[in-house]
């Protein structure tokens, strides 16, 4: 087949709004709770944020350096803009439609969202304005003497056509990053719902006596956040990263948001002011920004998703008896189904084991008050060797990394920052202790990250074990992150960016040739993206071959599914639901001998080959039974999943006489270990 | 035996390795290893000296090393440098300022230990070693500053040395040649590297090669050997194919590293004049790496038990290429080894200073083969020159200040060779000139008159007695002329009387 005719792939940024489409359509799913529909909606605005602060970014730099190279699917930078400003307009007024909707849900329960500011509710807004607002916002109205200021990234900022004695003058409010989004007022039942700039609307006269205020409208701006760091920084990585933070606060505009009645006047002016183009402007018909909805779902409890009560394993973490469990057994568990608390308590235990000489992790996100951290604190005032290799660039984690950093570096631990070029993706840690038998190692490897709040969220799988040659191989690899070693030959783990596409490579082409020879081959593989070209091709290659591929793929996804003529034999799920789907684990048939592995890797360019990713074999067979039956669920699920056909991915529609599987619900109240 | 750690660091002239291991009874196991690149050799072989920047990286590499240690608790460690440092002008420098700020403690390996060593770990694990010596083996460590090469044929070292052909320094020299006709140097550089040991050697036949060192991994990884030897085929096919590449080309076309690039084609050279040299089709290699081999070598566990048959053995051979008298030699050894032992509560010595007596009163006369009015004199220059596996190139400069000190008509002047010696050395440099005088005037006629000899320490002397078979009169002169400077050096006045043995 010809891997450069472009209808063999799908574009990544359409791609990616299309999952951003199946988390919206999650807020009209009538089995979420109201108040995580509105959840839905508000994840879905955040990632648009992300999505305009880094990709979109990166679509704007390459056109103005005159960047014509095209994506997978063979668009060029300035084709895949266009596609993305159809696209994202759809998207928007959908958002807003659904949001109209769950109004009116909401007034069923009594909240009732913006509605006008009628005499009820305007004394109330009023004192709201002047004790919470007027005090803290600083209008500049613009003259000579006070020019336009700076507009800051995802600011939502207030603009006013003033006229005094003849005269037309325009004042900006930037709306201080710590003001609340939005005000309840308590009448009764009724609670009343203000955003801050309905209420500054209303009341935005008593900032300007003496101007008759015309028109008031809201906009925000979105910036490039994806500075890079520029090489010569690389030296005092604290000190460049800091002042890299502050450049990317001003970053370039990628997009503005606007009300859609904003005078065609004002917004040209706007546009002349802040520097952007019709492109990048979006009109927006509703209310800018729903990121606030995430913290308005504690408003009503009793439609909040009910409690989740996670599994413990059944060890004792808390004892060092636990080193003893680990060697009889190695342990597998699933999050958030089983409690991170295991891997939490491990830690804390190794801090305080006297036999522990060593601890060392990777840190890519973890939590502000992290007691994991602190554990390592702990253990690092005790005497023993705490290594942490941390990544400073983990994209928007960055301030607090560099804080952690710090704090552990006081306490005495060997804080390094890993490689240059490289992003440390790889969730390891790694107790050395000494034994009677001699030095043992006990690794932890997962899929997420050290995060104990992300933990309850995300999906993800975790591994402990004492097996001497993952654990060598660790100890390798923390040799090598903390610059004590080149050597990169490992024994059983495959390590991007040095052997890991070649390792998948390989057990692609294992099942290639069972196919081949008339047996059985088969491939499953869970991930969050799947857009690397070469590995696409190695499934379409494989699928030609006869291998049966399953692909779960929960966000981005380049490969075209089910297409006479390259990919027949594979079909390809997205799993949308209450938790964030995020652990990579990979079956393959190995002609009746199944391999299985977890992986911190999608397959994604980025992923093998600029960051240092990790992918480890399961070998005890009852983990293996384990990650099976996930596996096995997760491809039966017909009330959260989305199939693929071609490049259209459609929600499964559960025919009447099926049983309903709700995965994650099946994982919830079923044991998998 | 109890379980231990010990950690080896090897600072060799491309690169810096370091290897954690658990010593038991069961042996060595590896448990953590590391490798930093970092080439002093490019320094000291082009320039003579380690530059400042090399210095501070190398700190650095070594912090890391130390916090290994740190980590692993280990108490017993040994950091050593080859020829990269121990060639480099500022060697003390480079030593000292690890020592300040990486808290290392380096010591210098010399070329006869490092050969001496990996000797004995191909020794123990190359297949069929001892056959192959019995045909008589050259072992090669073809290094990035030098060559260690052993010659042996069954019980026989016959030549042991380091010699400055590695492959990196092969290639400083040559940097200013063009690659396209750089491998040509190489060859006359290797071919007048071959002549030496032949011409040592003489006409002895050796059949096999055995080669170890950095290289090894590279050629396993370019060769990939199904079994523990490279074939002399390979190595030309190969050699003739990329000798005239540039260091970019062989990177791609082999997948080597950029510093591995840089030294195959002298490597290759290298072991096809060996093998050409032998006569063989194929070199074994050893696969037990340097810093795994130390940590056998420093832990007791690398052992040659015929290690003082095979020295004692070397050293005669040697002794024979110069005309010594050897039934006298081995006489003198007798009296003197006898002395010693008896000696010990007057002179305090260690068992490393019987074997500097041993191979002294072996070899003192090899000088008589420049000019007999001139032994000793002469003696001390040719010991000064040898390498003896194992041996320190203090030992074998206080080997040399031995013989040229027993001597006692020498005036200071011409001791002024033991001056490079410090007070306590020099101190026992004189103890054992005194034993080897003593036993030398047991066999002044060179006769073997007396057969053995009983001591006797009383309070206030110290009495030999010898059992003769003939009236030994130039033996009791000699000793009646020497045997004040007993006295003078350990504090008690000796003698000797006879007694004559009839059959």
């Amino acid at each position: 087949m010809d891997h450069n005719k472009k209808e063999y792939y799908i574009s990544r940024e359409l791609s990616w709004l299309s999952f951003n489409e199946r988390v919206l359509t999650e807020a009209l799913d009538i089995h979420n709770p109201l108040m995580e529909r509105l959840k839905f909606t508000a994840i879905f605005s955040s990632n648009m944020d992300e999505f305009f602060m880094v990709r979109v970014a990166g679509l704007i730099e390459q056109i103005s350096a005159g960047y014509e190279k095209t994506d997978i699917a063979g668009y060029t930078p300035e084709e895949q803009i266009i596609s993305i400003s159809h696209q994202t307009k759809r998207l928007i007024e959908k958002q807003q439609n659904i949001f109209m909707q769950l109004r009116q849900e909401l007034e069923k329960h009594n909240c009732f969202f913006n509605p006008d500011i009628i005499d009820e509710y305007y004394e109330d807004t009023e004192n709201i304005f002047i004790d919470a607002i007027m005090s803290v916002v600083s209008p500049v109205t613009l003259d000579p003497a006070h020019p336009f200021p700076f507009i800051y990234n995802k600011r939502m900022t207030v603009i006013a056509a003033l006229e005094k004695e003849g005269r037309e003058y325009f004042s900006l409010i930037m709306l201080p990053e710590n003001i609340r989004r939005y005000f309840v007022i308590h009448k009764g039942a009724k609670r009343i719902i203000y955003t801050v700039e309905e209420i500054i609307k209303k009341h935005i006269q008593k900032l300007f006596r003496g101007y008759n205020v015309k028109t008031v409208n809201v906009f925000r701006v979105t910036r490039n956040a994806d500075i890079e760091m520029r090489s010569e920084e690389i030296a005092d990585i604290i000190l460049s990263m800091k002042d890299f933070l502050s450049r990317r606060v001003k970053g370039a505009v990628t997009r503005v948001e606007i009300e859609h009645n904003t005078p065609k006047y004002i917004v040209e002016f706007l546009q002349k002011m802040v520097n952007f183009k019709d492109m990048e402007t979006q009109y927006v018909d509703g209310v800018i920004d729903l990121t606030f909805l995430f913290n308005l779902s504690s408003l009503i409890p009793s439609a909040q998703f009910s409690h989740h009560e996670q599994f413990i394993i059944p060890y004792n973490f808390e004892s060092s008896d636990i080193f003893n469990k680990i060697k009889e057994q190695d342990i597998l568990f699933f999050r958030p189904y089983y409690s991170f608390s295991a891997v939490s308590k491990l830690i804390a235990t190794a801090a305080e084991d006297k036999d522990v000489l060593a601890i060392k992790m990777t840190l890519y996100r973890t939590n502000r008050d992290s007691s994991i951290l602190a554990s390592l604190v702990k253990a690092a005032k005790s005497g023993k060797q705490v290594s942490v290799v941390v990544e400073l660039k983990a994209r928007f984690d960055e301030e607090r990394n560099i804080d952690w950093a710090k704090n552990l570096e006081d306490a005495g631990c060997i804080v390094t920052y890993g490689i240059a070029g490289l992003k440390i993706h790889a969730k390891c840690l790694l107790i050395v202790r000494r034994e009677k038998d001699g030095i043992k190692r006990y690794t932890h490897i997962a899929t997420g990250n050290y995060n104990e709040n992300t933990a309850m969220q995300y999906t993800d799988v975790d591994l402990i074990t004492s097996n001497d040659k993952i654990g060598r191989d660790a100890a390798q690899l923390f040799n090598y992150l903390m610059a004590y070693t080149d050597e990169q030959s490992w024994n059983c783990l495959s390590v991007a960016p040095f052997n890991l596409r070649e390792n998948i490579y390989t057990l692609f082409d294992n099942e290639i040739k069972m196919a081949k020879s008339g047996r059985q081959a088969r491939v499953i593989m869970k991930m969050n993206s799947l857009i690397d070209k070469d590995v696409i091709n190695k499934m379409y290659e494989a699928s030609n071959a006869g291998v049966r591929i399953d692909l779960i793929v929960r966000g981005i996804c380049g490969l075209k599914a089910g297409c006479k003529g390259f990919s027949e034999n594979i079909r390809v799920r997205s799993i949308v639901g209450r938790f964030l789907e995020h652990a990579r684990i990979f079956y393959f048939e190995n002609g009746g001998e199944p391999r299985y592995f977890i992986a911190s890797a999608d397959m994604m360019p980025r992923n093998l080959n600029r960051r240092v990713e990790l992918m480890t074999e399961i070998y005890d067979k009852t983990l293996q039974s384990s990650l099976h039956k996930f596996l096995d669920i997760t491809l039966q699920d017909n009330m959260k999943a989305w199939i693929l056909q071609g490049d259209e991915f459609t929600k499964i529609i559960r025919q009447e006489k099926e049983e309903p599987v709700n995965s994650q619900e099946y994982f919830m109240n079923n044991r998998l270990i | 035996m109890k379980t231990y750690l010990y950690g080896i660091i090897n600072i060799g002239a491309s690169a810096f390795r370091m290897s954690v291991s658990e010593v038991s009874n069961r042996g060595v196991k590896e448990i953590d290893y590391l490798i930093k690149p970092l080439r002093l050799g490019v320094d000291t072989f082009s320039q003579g000296y380690i530059s400042l920047e090399h210095v501070k990286q190398a700190t650095e590499i070594l912090c890391g090393f130390r916090n290994k240690l740190v980590e692993y608790g280990i108490k017993e460690y040994k950091a050593v440098c080859t020829s990269g440092v121990r060639e480099a002008l500022n060697k003390d420098f480079f030593i000292d300022y690890v020592k300040i700020h990486a808290g290392i403690d380096i010591i210098i390996l010399e070329p006869s230990e490092e050969v001496y060593i990996k000797y004995l770990a191909a020794k123990l694990s190359v297949a069929n070693f001892d056959n192959m010596e019995k045909h008589g083996v050259v072992f090669a460590n073809i290094a990035s500053g030098n060559v260690t090469l052993s010659v042996t044929k069954g019980d026989n070292i016959l030549y042991s040395g380091a010699l400055p052909y590695g492959s990196l320094r092969l290639r400083q020299m040559f940097r200013h040649i063009a690659p396209s006709k750089r491998h040509r140097a190489f060859d006359q550089y290797a071919e007048n590297m071959v002549s030496t040991v032949a011409g040592t050697i003489h006409n002895v036949k050796v059949k096999n090669l055995v080669g170890s060192g950095s290289s090894i991994n590279m050629m396993l990884r370019i060769f990939k050997p199904s079994d523990d030897f490279i074939l002399r085929d390979d190595l030309e096919k190969l050699y003739m194919k990329i000798r005239a590449y540039t260091k970019q080309d062989i990177v791609e076309e082999l997948s080597l590293r950029d510093d591995e690039a840089e030294v195959l084609v002298p490597t290759l050279c290298t072991y096809i004049h060996l093998l050409k040299y032998t006569g063989a089709d194929r070199f074994h290699f050893s696969p037990v790496d340097f810093p795994s081999t130390l940590t056998y070598f420093y832990a007791g566990l690398l052992k040659d038990k015929n290690y003082q048959k095979r020295i004692k053995q070397t050293i005669l051979a040697f002794g024979k290429r110069f005309n010594i008298n050897i039934a006298h030699a081995k006489r003198v050894s007798k009296f003197a080894k006898k002395l010693f032992n008896e000696f010990c509560d007057l002179h305090s010595l260690d068992k490393s200073k019987y074997d500097i007596l041993e191979t002294a009163s072996l070899l003192y006369q090899v000088g008589g083969y420049i000019d007999p009015r001139n032994v000793t004199y002469n003696s001390y220059y040719i010991i000064k020159s040898i390498n003896i596996p194992g041996w320190s190139s203090k030992d074998i400069q206080m080997t040399a200040c031995v013989i040229n000190s027993m001597d006692i008509n020498k005036t200071s002047d011409e001791k002024k060779e033991s001056q490079t010696l410090s007070p306590d050395e020099r101190l026992v440099v004189n103890k054992l000139a005194c034993i080897l005088r003593m036993a030398y005037a047991l066999d002044g006629s060179k006769s073997g008159l007396i057969d053995d000899i009983d001591i006797i320490q009383n309070d206030n002397i110290i009495l030999i007695n010898a059992q003769v078979r003939k009236e030994p009169f130039v033996e009791l002169f000699t000793f009646d002329k020497i045997k004040h400077t007993f006295e003078e050096t350990f504090g008690i006045p000796i003698d000797i009387r006879t007694n004559m043995i009839y059959d």
